[in-house]
């Protein structure tokens, strides 16, 4: 099944706004995901990056459904 | 507590913060975060700052609670540019009202390391040798 990921920062402008990727039956979780997307785009494999789903910070074991918005966030610089 | 969190896209947008003020309020802490050259010995020409406006609203909404269950706060504010700002701009403003100077100074601080460490926002120093993305956190 095809998962898609919205990038930001460093991700997105090596990668664009959105990438895809393949993962097994929903529900799955955040770490399958990351997983998923490091099998992928094994370039940033040395970068740490946290995920939200849903708009909202999201820890390895939660839970992702088919529907859910997903984001994957590089190391943050705000301030 | 009163809360307000902007994303600014232009160098005149930040709001008059008079209107966060209040009688109860004995203490107004503000920390302005100014676009800084030269950095690191290089003269720097902009920096483009980059938010997730959703996560951004949430994560403050989370922090403004973990602060308030810290110190007095009668009001939280946080304005922070997107896009190019140059040298000399402002880039965040942090204001804490409370009663008393101690926790609005306290207050002020914790929230700055907050914002530094979990809110999806991104920068991307351009300067006199190139260009690179800042990397604080995780």
């Amino acid at each position: 099944m095809i998962k898609e990921i919205h990038l930001f920062g460093l991700l997105k402008e090596q990668y664009g706004d959105m990438v895809s990727v393949e993962v097994p039956a929903y529900p799955i979780t955040v770490e399958e995901v990351v997983k998923a997307f490091r099998k992928n785009y094994s370039e940033v494999n040395d970068i740490p990056f946290l995920i939200a789903v849903n708009h909202f910070m999201a820890s390895d074991k939660d839970e992702v459904n088919e529907n859910d918005h997903l984001a994957l966030l590089p190391p943050v610089s705000g301030g | 507590m009163k809360t307000h969190f902007q994303l600014i896209d232009h160098a005149n947008g930040f709001p008059d913060l008079a209107q966060f003020r209040s009688e109860s309020s004995g203490a107004e802490v503000v920390f302005n975060g100014i676009v800084r050259t030269p950095n690191k010995g290089l003269d720097v020409l902009y920096l483009e700052f980059e938010a997730y406006e959703a996560l951004f609203h949430n994560e403050m909404k989370r922090i403004a609670e973990s602060l308030e269950s810290q110190f007095q706060i009668n009001a939280l504010v946080l304005h922070h540019r997107v896009g190019r700002v140059l040298p000399g701009e402002l880039a965040v403003v942090a204001v804490v009202y409370s009663q008393h100077r101690k926790d609005a100074f306290y207050a002020c601080e914790a929230l700055m390391n907050e914002l530094k460490a979990t809110v999806p926002i991104w920068k991307k120093e351009f300067n006199s040798d190139g260009s690179f993305w800042v990397s604080q956190t995780p």
